[in-house]
C-alpha cells in the first residue's frame, strides 16, 4: 500500500496507517487542551453558581429555552452529517463527502444565525455585562443584579468562545468542500476530513454541556 | 468493499450512526423534560450524568473511539480526567469552606462584601442567603 500510494505517505512514517494513527493521536492532543480550555470557564461558572446560585438561576431564567434547544438539536444534526460525510469518505464516494459537508455548514450557518438572534435580544434587554447592564427579571427582588451580571459575563464568554470555535470550524469546513471539488482525497488518503470530523464532534460536546448548564437552571420554580 | 482495501480502518454502519443520531435528539428531550421536574439538589446530578452519556455516544462512535487504538483510546479519556481533577479538587475546598461554622481565617469572603448589609459579626455565609433566596 505505501508502494501504490508513496506520495500519499510522508517519509517519516513506515506506511498509511502508521500516518493516519499519527494523525488520530495528535488531533487528540488538541482536543485534549480545547477540553481544558473550556474547564477553566466551566470552573469559574462551576464557582460562581455554587456560590449565587439564585442569581444564576435569575440570569437561567432571562434565556430562551426552546432556542437553546433547537440549537442543541441543530448541532446533533450538524454532527450527523459530518459522520455521514466522514463514512463516505472511508468509502472513496466524494460526491456524497461534498454534498453531507454542505449540509453541515448548512445546519453549523442556522446555528450561528438563531446565536444571532439570542445575542441581539440580550443586547435590546440591556443583558450584556457592563455599564449599561440591567435587571429587572422575576426575580428582581430577591437577588443583587451584580451576580446575575456575573451570569451574563459567563453566558456570553461561554458561548461566545463556542461560537468561535463554530466560524473556524466552517471556514475550515468550506476549504476541504474545495480540495473535495479538486479530488485530493481518495479510499486511501482523506485524514483531514476525519481530522476535521473529530473537531467538529468536540464543539457538538462541549455545547451538550452548555446548553442544561446555561439554559436550565431551576426551571421547576 | 472495506475489506479489500484499507481493512485496517473500520466502517461503521450506517444504521448504528442513525441510531445514534436519534438517541442524542431524545435525550436532548429528556434533558429539557427533567429540568422542568423538582429533584431538588439533584437536578444538575442528573443533568450533567445525561450530557456526560450524550457525549460519551459522540465519542464512542461519531468519533470512532470505539474502534480506535489504545493509545488513541488513552488519549481521549486523557483530557477528561484532567478537567475532572480540575474541577474535583477545587470544588472540594471551595464547595466545604461555608461547613465550619466559624472563620477561621482562611474562608473565602464573599466578593459582593460591599454590596449586601454586612455586619461584622454575622460574617462570610449571611451575606450569600441573603443573595440566594430562590434555592430551596
Amino acid at each position: 500500500m505505501s508502494t501504490d500510494h508513496h506520495s500519499l505517505v510522508a517519509h517519516q512514517f513506515d506506511d498509511a496507517e502508521q500516518q493516519q494513527e499519527a494523525a488520530t493521536l495528535g488531533m487528540w492532543a488538541f482536543l485534549i487542551t480545547e477540553i481544558l480550555f473550556f474547564g477553566g470557564l466551566i470552573l469559574a461558572y462551576t464557582i460562581f453558581r455554587n456560590k449565587y446560585p439564585g442569581a444564576f438561576q435569575a440570569g437561567s431564567h432571562e434565556l430562551n429555552v426552546a432556542l437553546g434547544g433547537a440549537n442543541t438539536a441543530i448541532l446533533i444534526f450538524s454532527s450527523f452529517t459530518m459522520a455521514m460525510a466522514v463514512h463516505y469518505a472511508q468509502l472513496g464516494k466524494q460526491k456524497l463527502v461534498f454534498w453531507f459537508m454542505v449540509g453541515t455548514l448548512a445546519f453549523g450557518s442556522a446555528f450561528l444565525g438563531v446565536k444571532v438572534y439570542e445575542y441581539n435580544d440580550k443586547i435590546v434587554h440591556h443583558h450584556v455585562p457592563g455599564p449599561n447592564f440591567e435587571y429587572h427579571g422575576e426575580f428582581a427582588n430577591e437577588v443583587n443584579p451584580r451576580n446575575v451580571e456575573l451570569f451574563f459575563f459567563l453566558y456570553f464568554a461561554m458561548t461566545g468562545v463556542h461560537a468561535v470555535h463554530m466560524i473556524v470550524g466552517a471556514g475550515v469546513l468550506i476549504w476541504l468542500m474545495f480540495k473535495v471539488r479538486a479530488g485530493a482525497f481518495s479510499q486511501a488518503y482523506y485524514a483531514p476530513v476525519e481530522m476535521f470530523g473529530l473537531y467538529w464532534h468536540f464543539v457538538d460536546i462541549v455545547w451538550i454541556f452548555l446548553y442544561p448548564l446555561l439554559y436550565l437552571i431551576g426551571r421547576h420554580t | 468493499m472495506s475489506e479489500s482495501h484499507e481493512a485496517h480502518h473500520h466502517i461503521v454502519p450506517i444504521p448504528i450512526y442513525v441510531a445514534i443520531f436519534a438517541t442524542l435528539l431524545v435525550l436532548t428531550g429528556v434533558t429539557v423534560w427533567v429540568a422542568y421536574l423538582d429533584f431538588g439538589a439533584m437536578n444538575i446530578v442528573i443533568a450533567l450524568a445525561i450530557a456526560a452519556f450524550k457525549a460519551s455516544l459522540v465519542v464512542l462512535y461519531f468519533m470512532h473511539v470505539k474502534y480506535a487504538s489504545k493509545l488513541t483510546q488513552l488519549a481521549s479519556v486523557l483530557g477528561f480526567v484532567w478537567l475532572a481533577i480540575l474541577l474535583g479538587m477545587t470544588s472540594s475546598g471551595i464547595f466545604t469552606r461555608d461547613w465550619i461554622g466559624s472563620d477561621p481565617g482562611w474562608a473565602m469572603q464573599p466578593l459582593d462584601a460591599g454590596a449586601v448589609h454586612h455586619d461584622a459579626a454575622e460574617g462570610a455565609e449571611h451575606g450569600e442567603e441573603a443573595e440566594a433566596p430562590a434555592e430551596h
